[in-house]
């Protein structure tokens, strides 16, 4: 479509311009951790019983040298070695990272240079963690139904492992790096309906001490003695690593996410009934489990997908809708629901009929 | 549920040997008391009786007695 003055802008939106999802993949560092490994030096914490309650056999980390536009850089030319799209097209970048390689420049500018994506497109970092692929879903279809961009990269990318000490098992046994890459882009549609969305969000900065790195931004950059301090549970952990509420962070789960659940589903007029699958973040499966339980979704519309990967924060969703469609469980036509919730807290939830694969 | 309702459901969760606990069993003392523990502690809440624990509270628990303290009237007697 072109605007009124003939030039060649996108337009501005027209009606029948709806954003959808085109292709996702994803990328995971090659080291692996095992629950082995993570269980050595515990007497209470068995490689079996991490996984029975966490539900992940591995995480993949990151290494010394690799950060998050690197993982970045791996998942898109993933993506684009798909043949969904060439880096040429991509008018849009968005990345979602909570590690990003510098606290400036932007981790996304650095990854257009990298992919060869054009100077003329546009390329933010928005920081969020386990909510991000929700709001970049968000973010993506609003530049792209009015009008401001046609081919959306959106990005995921985090290396957690880095705020991680590797004696606090809490989250050790949790946490992998990921980065994992969205292909959104512009479709004519005559129907009224929408590919991505309706859309619910939710924010609660009271929670924020809860899941936390409370060193090395600006309110405290660094301490000169840095001194791991054990808890209660013998999980011990510096200033500069991340803390994790982990009790806390389940209440604060079961208070908002069958709540955004609920607001939905009204929302979008329809029962999980009518859905085809349930993609929620993958937390972990002890707390999935609960949840699922708690609204009751079936079983066999719920995903599970983290024992390879572990909880990649805001990567887990996307990772998790790529899993899916490869196993055929996700098909063409099928209405998701996708729910994040986490750091921040914050929390997202969008109904996504899928179109990966068709270009 | 009633206390005595609860009690074998707390027992088997925070893995207590029902037949000896007591309210002044010790958590630290139970064997794998642990992070995940006040997680299942949580579960069990929401689940059997719809309610949301403060966590933090919960975490500060040192005996049985004291869990049931924080749970109070939602427990009838």
């Amino acid at each position: 479509m072109r605007c009124e003055t003939g030039c060649r802008c996108a337009g501005g939106g027209g009606d029948n311009m709806k954003a959808t999802i085109t292709s996702t993949e994803y990328y995971l560092p090659a080291h692996v951790l095992s629950n082995d490994m993570v269980a050595v030096g515990s007497e209470d914490w068995t490689p079996e019983k991490i996984f029975e309650k966490t539900g992940v056999r591995q995480r993949h980390i990151a290494s010394a040298e690799e950060c998050s536009s690197d993982l970045a850089v791996r998942a898109c030319e993933k993506l684009f070695a798909s043949g969904c799209c060439k880096p040429e097209e991509i008018d849009f970048i968005l990345l979602c990272t909570q590690s990003p390689d510098y606290f400036l420049p932007t981790t996304a500018c650095l990854l257009q240079h990298r992919l060869g994506i054009p100077n003329a497109a546009g390329a933010l970092d928005f920081n969020l963690g386990c909510s991000g692929y929700i709001y970049g879903l968000g973010l993506a279809k609003g530049l792209i139904e009015t009008g401001q961009a046609k081919k959306v990269l959106l990005v995921t990318a985090e290396t957690y492992s880095k705020f991680i000490n590797t004696e606090d098992r809490s989250v050790r046994s949790i946490f992998g790096d990921a980065a994992a890459a969205t292909l959104v882009t512009s479709i004519e549609s005559a129907s009224s309906g929408e590919f991505i969305g309706p859309f619910v969000y939710g924010t609660d900065g009271s929670g924020a001490e809860n899941l936390i790195v409370p060193v090395g931004g600006m309110r405290a950059r660094t301490v000169n003695e840095v001194e791991a301090v054990g808890d209660k549970f013998g999980n011990k952990r510096t200033c500069q690593d991340l803390y994790m509420n982990g009790a806390e962070i389940f209440t604060f789960t079961l208070r908002s996410v069958p709540k955004a659940v609920q607001q939905l589903l009204d929302k979008a007029q329809c029962s999980l009934a009518d859905l085809d699958l349930v993609v929620f973040h993958q937390a972990n499966k002890y707390m999935l489990d609960h949840l699922r339980k708690k609204i009751s979704i079936p079983e066999e519309k719920f995903v599970i997908a983290l024992s390879n990967s572990g909880n990649t924060v805001s990567s887990t969703i996307p990772i998790a809708l790529t899993e899916a469609a490869r196993d055929g469980r996700l098909r063409t036509g099928d209405k998701v629901m996708l729910v994040g919730f986490g750091v921040g807290y914050s929390w997202g939830a969008a109904i996504v009929q899928w179109r990966g694969g068709l270009s | 549920m009633n206390k005595a309702e609860f009690l074998p459901h707390l027992a088997q969760v925070i893995e207590a040997d029902i037949g000896t606990m007591s309210e002044s069993t010790v958590l630290n003392e139970l064997p794998n008391w642990d992070s995940m523990r006040l997680l299942e502690v949580i579960a069990l809440v929401d689940e059997q009786l719809g309610v949301n624990l403060n966590a933090n509270q919960l975490a500060k628990c040192e005996t049985v007695g004291q869990i049931l303290d924080i749970l109070g009237e939602k427990l009838a007697y």
